[in-house]
Formats: C-alpha cells, sequence, structure tokens
C-alpha cells in the first residue's frame, strides 16, 4: 500500500507492503526489510538491516508525532484519496489551546451562517466558534470544561441535504 | 524539626519539596486541585486534600482554604515553593497569626524586598551597586539632559509609578532627548496621574547573574555562588548554568560579597536570590532580591553538593546554619534545560494536551525534576513547565555533551515541546563559546524553526508507525498511557505485581 504523508510543507509518499513478521518498504527503487525486535517503556525497537530505529509515536486524527533515535517529528498522515484531512469543510476546531467555556447547540440542530456554537476561553478572552454556513450540528466532539488543542474538530456542521 | 508540613505548590517544585521533607523524616500533606487529582506529586505525599476548582485563584492561592487545611490536619509549618504565594508577606504574616511557620523568611524581609523602591534604597544604604539614574522629581528638562549625558547614553526614561511599559522611553540619541521627555512625561500623566518620572542607564546586551544565599535565623548568611540565567524568552529564563561563563572570580567574588551584605542588611533567614545585571567590564547592577527558592536551585545544588530545600526546611524549624563559606565551593560545571509544553516557532505559544508518552533517561550525572507521567494532562490553567532536566560535568564541554545526550534520550508525546529548540541552542556555537547575553535569543533563534528534515530513516519510521495497527483506535500510541478510565478494581494485571 502507498502511505501519503505531509513533513513541513510536502507531500512524500511511502510504499510499504507487508510479508508474514516483516514489514517491506520501498525508498528509491530499493527495498528495505523491518522486523520489529522489542519494546521498552513505549518505545519501539524496529531493525532495519542490523539498524535499529528507536520509535515512539501518537496519534490524534490525522496528525502524528514521533520520537525518533533522539529527533522529534511532526506530520500529518494524508487520506487515502490523496485529499488533505484538514480542509474538510464544515469541522471546526480552535485556533489556539483554550478551555471550552460554553457549548451553545447539540447534535442535531440546524444553525444558520454566523451562528456562535461554541465559546472558547483562552488568555482571558473569549473567542467564539461560528458556523461558516447553514446546516445541522452532525457532532460534538467536546463539553464545556473541556481544555482543547488547536486542530482537533470540535463540532461538525453539515449541510442539510 | 517538624514533624509535618504543608505544600502550598504543585507540579515538579511539590515533588521537589516532597522528597526533601521526607529525606528529613518531616511528613508532608499537600493540596491539589481539580484539575491535579491523581497527579503523581499527589499520590507521592503522606496526606492530600483536595481544593474545590481548577484556577489558580480557586485553589493554589487560596489563603484561607489552604489555612484551614493546614490547621485542621496540623502542619506546623507552609513551604510555599516558588510562584503562586511563595512572595506574599501577607500570606506569611497570616501564616503567623495562624501559629503555623512559612518556610521562607521573615514578613520584614519580605516586605522590603518585593518593593523596589525599598530594596533599591536598603542596596544604596549598604553599598550595593543599583542602576545610574537620577530621580526627576523637582528637576527641571536642561537639568535631566545634562544628567542623561553623565549617566552616559542611551538612557531609558521611566514613569515613576509606571509599569507595564507605559511612559518608559530608551533614547539612543541627545538630539532627541528633550522631545523624549516630554512624550514620556505626558504618557505617565495620562496613565498614572503623576508626570513624575526616572532617568536610567539603559542596558541592551546584559548578562542575568545571580546569587544564592543562605541566612538563618541567628544573623549567619552565606552564598552559594553564582547562576548564570541569561538564556531568555519572553523574560522568562529557559537555561541556566554554574558557574557563569563569563564573570572573572573577582567579580564573583564581589557579586557574592554584595549579595550576602544585602540578605545581612534584612536579616534574611532562608534560602533567597540576589539578581544581578552583569554588564561586562567587571561592573554589575541590583536587579532583585527574590526571596524564595528559585526555580533553577538544582544547579547550585550539583555544584556545592547542598541541598537547598533541606535546609530551608532545617532553618524554619529552628536550626542554625551549621557550615561556613569556607565550606562552600563550586565542583564541576551544571547546567539547567526547563522543557515546556510550547511551541517555540509560534512565538513559545503554550500546548495543551495529556501525554501518551513521558520517559526520561536514567543516567549518571542527569538529575530530572518533574511532576508528570504518561497519561498527565497538560492544562491551560498553570504554567506550562513539564520537567527540569539537570545535569553535572566536569566542564562545561562536558555538561552541555550530557545534556544534549540526555535531551535527545527523553520522550515527551502528546504535546508539542520545547526541546528540539533547547538542542539547538545547546548546539549552537555563540552558546557553546559561552557568549549568553539576555538579547541571546534575539540575536539567534528570531526566527527559529524546527527544520522538517525528510530522509530514509524517517521514511523507514513512517512506515513501521503507520502499520503498527492498521485501522485501530483514533488514539493509537506507542505510550503506556491509559486514555479511557477502568474500574480501578477490575484491572488485576495492573495489580499482579503490587
Amino acid at each position: 500500500m502507498k502511505i501519503q504523508v505531509k513533513l513541513g510543507q510536502e507531500n512524500m509518499e511511502i510504499e510499504v507492503s507487508r510479508q508474514g513478521e516483516k514489514l517491506l518498504v520501498e525508498l528509491a527503487g530499493q527495498t528495505h526489510e523491518l522486523r520489529m525486535v522489542g519494546r521498552t517503556n513505549g518505545v519501539l525497537v524496529v531493525e532495519v538491516n542490523g539498524r535499529f530505529l528507536h520509535l515512539a509515536g501518537t496519534k490524534q486524527g490525522y496528525k502524528r508525532q514521533l520520537w525518533l533515535n533522539g529527533r522529534c517529528v511532526a506530520y500529518e498522515r494524508l487520506t487515502a484519496a490523496g485529499g488533505d484531512a484538514e480542509d474538510v469543510a464544515g469541522l471546526l476546531s480552535a485556533s489556539i489551546p483554550a478551555v471550552v467555556a460554553d457549548v451553545l447547540v447539540k447534535v442535531g440542530d440546524e444553525v444558520s451562517a454566523g451562528d456562535k456554537l461554541i465559546l472558547l476561553e483562552s488568555m482571558k478572552m473569549i473567542i467564539p466558534i461560528e458556523a461558516p454556513h447553514d446546516g445541522i450540528v452532525a457532532d460534538l466532539n467536546c463539553a464545556t470544561g473541556d481544555a482543547v488543542q488547536p486542530g482537533l474538530p470540535l463540532v461538525e456542521i453539515r449541510t442539510a441535504e | 524539626m517538624f514533624s509535618k508540613i504543608l505544600i502550598a505548590n504543585r507540579g515538579e517544585i511539590a515533588q521537589r519539596l516532597i522528597t526533601a521533607a521526607q529525606e528529613l523524616g518531616v511528613k508532608t500533606v499537600v493540596v491539589y486541585s481539580e484539575a491535579d487529582a491523581g497527579a503523581p506529586w499527589v499520590l507521592a505525599a503522606d496526606e492530600a486534600y483536595g481544593l474545590l476548582g481548577v484556577t489558580a485563584s480557586e485553589t493554589y492561592l487560596d489563603q484561607e482554604k489552604i489555612l484551614d487545611i493546614a490547621q485542621a490536619c496540623g502542619a506546623e509549618g507552609i513551604h510555599p515553593g516558588y510562584g503562586f504565594l511563595s512572595e506574599n508577606a501577607g500570606f506569611a504574616a497570616n501564616c503567623a497569626s495562624r501559629g503555623i511557620k512559612f518556610i521562607g523568611p521573615s514578613v520584614d524581609a519580605m516586605a522590603v524586598m518585593g518593593s523596589k523602591a525599598r530594596a533599591r534604597d536598603v542596596a544604596v544604604a549598604v553599598g550595593v551597586p543599583v542602576t545610574p539614574g537620577v530621580d526627576g522629581a523637582g528637576k527641571s528638562d536642561a537639568e535631566l539632559a545634562e544628567a542623561a549625558v553623565e549617566i552616559g547614553y542611551p538612557v531609558l526614561i521611566k514613569a515613576s509609578a509606571g509599569g507595564g511599559g507605559k511612559g518608559m522611553r530608551v533614547v539612543g540619541d541627545p538630539a532627541e532627548f528633550l522631545d523624549a521627555l516630554q512624550v514620556a512625561r505626558s504618557e505617565a500623566a495620562n496613565s498614572f496621574g503623576d508626570d513624575h518620572i526616572i532617568l536610567e542607564k539603559f542596558f541592551t546586551r546584559i548578562h542575568h547573574i545571580e546569587i544564592q544565599v543562605l541566612g538563618d535565623e541567628y544573623g549567619h548568611v552565606i552564598h552559594c555562588f553564582e547562576r548564570e540565567c541569561s538564556i531568555q524568552r519572553r523574560h522568562q529564563k529557559i537555561i541556566e548554568e554554574t558557574p557563569s561563563p563569563t564573570i572573572p572570580h573577582e567579580v564573583r567574588l564581589e557579586m557574592a560579597q554584595a549579595a550576602v551584605t544585602l540578605a545581612q542588611a534584612v536579616n534574611y533567614a532562608s534560602a533567597g536570590t540576589v539578581e544581578f545585571m552583569y554588564t561586562g567590564g567587571g561592573k554589575f547592577y541590583l536587579l532583585e532580591m527574590n526571596t524564595r527558592l528559585q526555580v533553577e536551585h538544582p544547579i547550585t545544588e550539583l555544584v556545592t553538593g547542598l541541598d537547598l530545600v533541606q535546609w530551608q526546611i532545617r532553618i524554619a524549624s529552628g536550626e542554625r546554619l551549621s557550615l561556613t563559606q569556607a565550606d562552600l565551593s563550586q565542583r564541576g560545571h551544571a547546567i539547567e534545560c526547563r522543557v515546556y509544553a510550547e511551541n517555540p516557532a509560534q512565538n513559545f505559544l503554550p500546548s495543551i494536551g495529556t501525554l501518551s508518552h513521558c520517559s526520561f533517561p536514567v543516567m549518571p550525572h542527569v538529575r530530572i525534576d518533574s511532576g508528570i507521567v504518561a497519561g498527565s494532562a497538560v492544562t491551560p490553567y498553570y504554567d506550562p513547565m513539564l520537567a527540569k532536566v539537570v545535569v553535572w560535568g566536569g566542564t562545561r564541554r562536558d555538561a552541555i555533551a550530557r545534556m544534549v545526550n540526555a535531551l535527545k534520550r527523553t520522550v515527551l508525546l502528546g504535546v508539542t515541546h520545547n526541546i528540539p529548540y533547547l538542542l539547538a541552542i545547546l548546539q549552537e556555537s555563540h552558546f557553546q563559546a559561552g557568549e549568553t547575553t539576555t538579547h541571546y535569543l534575539a540575536d539567534y533563534f528570531a526566527d527559529w524553526a524546527e527544520p522538517a528534515v525528510w530522509d530514509d530513516e524517517l521514511a523507514l519510521a513512517i512506515a513501521a508507525f503507520e502499520l503498527l495497527d492498521h485501522g485501530m483506535s483514533d488514539m493509537l500510541t506507542t505510550g503506556d498511557a491509559v486514555m479511557v478510565k477502568p474500574d480501578p478494581w477490575q484491572n488485576p494485571t495492573r495489580w499482579r505485581n503490587v
């Protein structure tokens, strides 16, 4: 299968397949064999032709954070269709770390463009999240008092069919 | 010695205080906000009491609640740590009125040093150098222009009643002085209702050097040498070291003597820090005295072998400081890096979230002061410092190399943090050469962003990680953090080896 990721501003593609216990990764025409050696304290040890990759990772939605042999790398997994997961219309998130001060809608509510959906509080300011277009609240992923990170979808507005 | 003390703080410093008290055989009581329930430092205490609420003012700053708990549980002393109530002379007085010992200096010493003007007066009276300056009260514009030349350009004009940068003007050119003076006066009058201004020498590239002092209740004060804390972002220190790579030894001794003199002038009885700016050429000026334990105290502990927190507790319990100045020396070099949950590439915006991974290196001469574990939440309610990584080395170069290795082996995932930024600084040539002014980060790291380097190693790692558990939940992580709370009594694997 092909894995498409975005690192910084660049989109990259990796060809990977599974063969029993091994992973086969194709890079610049060369095939690398990966073998899982062990796991300590959340850090995986993966062997590639005798070399070790010490690897830890975490994933939230399409966002990834890796620790790899002493360096930290953040990247995004792109969807199979090649689209940028960030741009899904109607998925609204906080732009800065904040606390949810109030949730003004519930799933199923009809909203109009500009309606306030959620109030966020950060650095002593109240920041509203407003509906970008008319629609229906399809999903709510936060509650009053939650601490939220930028980029995580908090509410989804779907255009009424 | 106390039999039980209350710790009015949280996070890594609460853990640090618990350890010191335990080593002295003193029982510890912590108070914790709702956001901190279950934190490792809460679990480490002998007793813990929840405070309703999450904000600092509802919890760690609520004097009445904390004092009520201290009295109810029979705590004989309260250690305030740093921040929160640590420099609040009123709180220290309230402790005394309830018959509880405040583990810190006297109320008087805190009140004097807590006021910049009074601290400056004391310093002048005992001959400790303060920033060259002139009080503008009752002086004509011409007299002030003359004074500015005498002080030496650039000069800073600031409102006496001021704060927050209002009424402040830096003047580099004598031709602009009179205009700037008018503007500063009118700003001061508009903002504070008082056009009283002060003229001071302005320094751009200074070194922040501070002296640790330790005094007891019987008038004995010693110093524990200096710390250089010039690497600052947004006026907050991120890397500290001792000895200073900057000052000559005779200046070190002069500064240390000045600090001891100042501490003696207010009968200082605890650990405290006298902060100076060093402007080169042997010249230094008092910034302020911090009447509390400093965040960066561990580096002093590593080079002197002292335990400053234990001494604070021992001194507060009435013990004499049994050390003399001759007992102390600086051995080797120590560095501290403050690991923050923040994004250095986005103006140090705090990052919040849950730590899926949290593992620190266990190696010789590496000390980790932290109050987090995998699964801990980093909330927007408190300071986003995750940990202090502190190392000792025989030389500065050894200490830097050890720090680089320790930071590379610190695994923190789930929030954005400044380890890549710290690593870049430690490996930058001017830092390595010891050229560390308070302007250093602005000079060399103004537009820093973590380089995204694509290479085979990374591609292989991504392939392995993405295929780890194809199609599992959105919270996939290689870590041990438990994302869903299980029934605590129905998790036999967790208890099996207890």
